[in-house]
């Protein structure tokens, strides 16, 4: 099992700017936090694996970076500050707006925002739940070699 | 231990222009060659046996036992293309894929044929789910019993002792039903059910549809030397115990072991080359390594290079004699292309989250599975399918995810239970059916001169399912979804094809025909021994020599047939006729 590395000795992230890989990160933390008992998308090393794929795709690089910015954006008309400036109640009710996509009928200035963050939340699920945290979550019990195979336990 | 055994083992080809006479060259080394090349060698035949991939190395070509955080892209591939830099599936053996740099196909419009290749040595038998059914005497029979495909040249009765010593080797396990539609064969005891099995067999006896112990090439117990199954549930990945049949570990080593195999790796055959007198004389094939063209010269050659590529070989191999592709004077060559017709229901079953957590990984393959049972119905299609169950706990894996996320939305700790909720919920019964020939669907060689990076002419596809796949598909979701209701569970709708809900044509990779078998040289290319009705030193063994397609899966039967003409090759070797 690896956990995140401490937050000095962290690589630089392959495609985004600091800022950029701060706001992912919090971000990532938001979609799945840690639960009390293990941690969350960023101690199982979605930013990591998100910045990875990103850095290879341009599709990807414009849809993260466009969501980002439209984030800050969206914030600073309803806050007068960015997302990251944002406390932690303003920033939920920012996430809470784009989290559905039946908000869209009521403004459909959402839409570009809802768009984004279903496509950040899909990558951060797949970073969570590929990790040793995620698949330890959901009480994977297998990939281990047996010797005989037991069936349905009773 | 097992690597190094496998590298002292190959007998690699140094590359010159050998003025040596083999017996036979094969093309291809997975199921058709592998099997041609351990009978034959066997016999005292010497070997030489192109493989357009590398030799395989399983502690690098193979991904089992893997966890997706220790791939590179966790399985999500490059980009999240899913694919790595061989173009294979990330968390899938290397060196299997549909896209290979430098080795387009093309596809005529319409027509969406999506070709599956291994170019690695043992080919697609590294990466399979080891379903092994024996084709039944109706389904080598429809043009006679039921009015639809073509008969084969061979009955069930001469298949059989060939299908016997084929599980004998490579061990398939089963229970003996005595179902007439699904022969019984020699089986090793199967792998009891899991949960999801188990819930499934349940609603089959409310609905009284058979479902029964799943046949697989998978050993439950040790076998000829290779060690039992130990039920990790990655078939496809690889098994570095040889524990479900490859014929890069089980019938190359045995071909290798008689001295008689020379191997040559990275080897793209390109022409079958022919005597005066209209024999096979050699192949010129180009060494990938060198980039040079290289020949060798055979007494026999046998094709074992996948369907499509065999057909393509054919196709290529132009002369005067045969303008239009070798042993194509019936222009059958490439014609009557056909899959296995797929159509897959998932269900949620949300009593399997009540089970306690636990190991339900088993086989990679199916542990029960439900043969086609409506014989003596009027269906409104031709032909009918079986269904192979899959789904439950499985190994997390990226993309297991997205339906949760687009039901539930959201995000936070609610997210994070609900997908935890869901996780062991959902059971697949996957419907794999009969193609019925049709000469609307063939490859051909690209009529605008498009060659591969080796200067081969390649493939352009035509295929389309007909009304018949049509309506099969149509029925595959109706019965689907009432076994996963009868079974408690409740059917997830899912996005329809705009020709109901079919995968396209090359999704579930079984495609065969294109060199098809016959009685009749004015409407086949081989005879019921695989042997080319016009060219008697050339045989064609993969899955191009199918004369229908059942829907049993392919690979049983491939092993079976080579096996039989390899032991035609012999007999008539004996008397002087080859």
């Amino acid at each position: 099992m690896h956990e995140a590395p401490p937050e000095a000795n962290r690589p630089a992230p392959l495609y985004f700017s600091a800022r950029e890989y701060q706001m992912l990160r919090a971000l990532c933390q938001l979609i799945i936090p840690p639960d009390g008992k293990t941690g969350g998308a960023v101690e199982a090393g979605a930013p990591e694996f998100i910045d990875l794929l990103t850095s290879e795709n341009a599709d990807y690089q414009r849809r993260l970076l466009g969501g980002l910015l439209w984030l800050d954006a969206a914030c600073a008309t309803r806050f007068d500050l960015p997302f990251s400036d944002c406390n932690a109640e303003q920033q939920h009710e920012m996430l809470d707006a784009i989290a559905f996509r039946a908000h869209a009928e009521k403004d459909p200035s959402l839409v570009p925002g809802i768009e984004f963050f279903s496509f950040l939340r899909d990558l951060v699920l797949d970073g969570f739940f590929s990790s040793p945290i995620g698949i330890e979550y959901l009480q994977f019990r297998g990939n281990r070699v047996l010797s005989s195979f037991p069936g349905c336990p009773e | 231990m097992r690597k190094q055994a496998f590298d002292t083992l190959y007998n690699v080809f140094e590359v010159i222009r050998s003025a040596k006479l083999y017996d036979v060259c094969i093309v291809g080394s997975g199921a058709a060659g592998g099997m041609a090349a351990k009978v034959l060698t066997e016999a005292g035949c010497s070997v030489v046996m192109l493989e357009a991939g590398p030799l395989l190395d399983p502690a690098k070509h193979y991904t089992e036992h893997l966890w997706p955080y220790q791939l590179p892209h966790r399985g999500a591939g490059i980009g999240g293309s899913g694919m790595n830099a061989s173009g294979s599936y990330e968390l899938d053996v290397a060196h299997i894929a549909g896209t290979i740099a430098g080795e387009p196909y093309l596809n005529a419009p319409g027509s969406q044929f999506h070709w599956t290749r291994g170019r690695i040595l043992g080919g697609r038998t590294n990466h399979w789910n080891c379903v092994a059914l024996r084709f039944s005497d109706h389904d080598l029979r429809t043009r006679s019993l039921k009015g639809y495909g073509e008969d084969w040249p061979i009955r069930y009765e001469e298949l059989a002792p060939y299908y016997d010593r084929v599980e004998s080797l490579i061990g398939v396990h089963g229970t003996r039903e005595g179902l007439a539609g699904a022969p019984d064969g020699v089986f090793l005891p199967p792998p009891v059910p899991r949960c999801s099995d188990l819930l499934i067999k349940q609603g089959c006896a409310k609905l009284r549809v058979p479902c029964i112990a799943g046949r697989a090439a998978v050993i439950t117990k040790p076998h000829n030397g290779r060690l039992a199954c130990h039920y990790c549930a990655q078939c496809t990945q690889g098994c570095h115990t040889a524990s479900r049949f490859s014929a890069s570990q089980v019938l190359i080593p045995a071909a290798v072991k008689t001295g008689k195999l020379t191997l040559v790796p990275n080897a793209m055959a390109r022409e079958i080359l022919l005597d005066k007198k209209g024999k096979a004389a050699g192949v010129s094939y180009i060494d990938k390594g060198t980039a040079t063209e290289q020949r060798v010269k055979v007494r026999a050659v046998i094709l074992g290079a996948s369907t499509c590529e065999s057909a393509r070989l054919l196709l290529n191999s132009r002369s005067t004699l045969f303008p239009n592709g070798l042993a194509n004077s019936s222009g059958a060559v490439g014609r009557y292309l056909m899959d296995t017709s797929a159509h897959m229901v998932a269900g949620d079953f949300p009593q399997l989250a009540a089970i306690p957590p636990h190991n339900h990984d088993g086989t990679g393959s199916v542990h029960v599975y439900i043969p086609w049972w409506k014989y003596e119905r009027e269906n409104g299609f031709q032909g009918g399918y079986h269904v192979e169950i899959f789904g439950g706990p499985v190994m997390p894996k990226v993309g297991m995810f997205r339906r949760e996320a687009q039901e539930s939305e959201g995000y936070g700790l609610a997210l994070r239970n609900r997908c935890k909720e869901r996780y062991p919920t959902s059971i697949q019964l996957d419907g794999r059916g009969e193609m019925v020939p049709n000469p609307a669907s063939f490859c051909e060689i690209d009529p605008a001169g498009t060659v591969d990076r080796w200067g081969i002419p390649v493939l352009r596809f035509h295929l389309k399912w007909s009304a018949s796949e049509i309506a099969m598909a149509k029925d595959m979701r109706l019965s689907l979804e009432e076994i996963a209701v009868a079974a408690g569970g409740t059917p997830v709708p899912s996005s329809p094809h705009p020709e109901f809900g079919y995968l396209n044509p090359g999704g579930v990779a079984h495609e065969v025909g294109t060199v098809r078998m016959g009685a009749d040289p004015g409407t086949s290319v081989l005879n019921g021994f695989c042997q080319a009705h016009a060219v008697k030193n050339l045989f064609v063994t993969d899955g191009a020599c199918f004369t229908t397609s059942p829907d049993k899966n392919p690979t049983l039967s491939i092993l079976a047939l080579s096996w039989r003409a390899s032991d035609y090759i012999l007999d008539q070797a004996k008397k002087g006729e080859i």
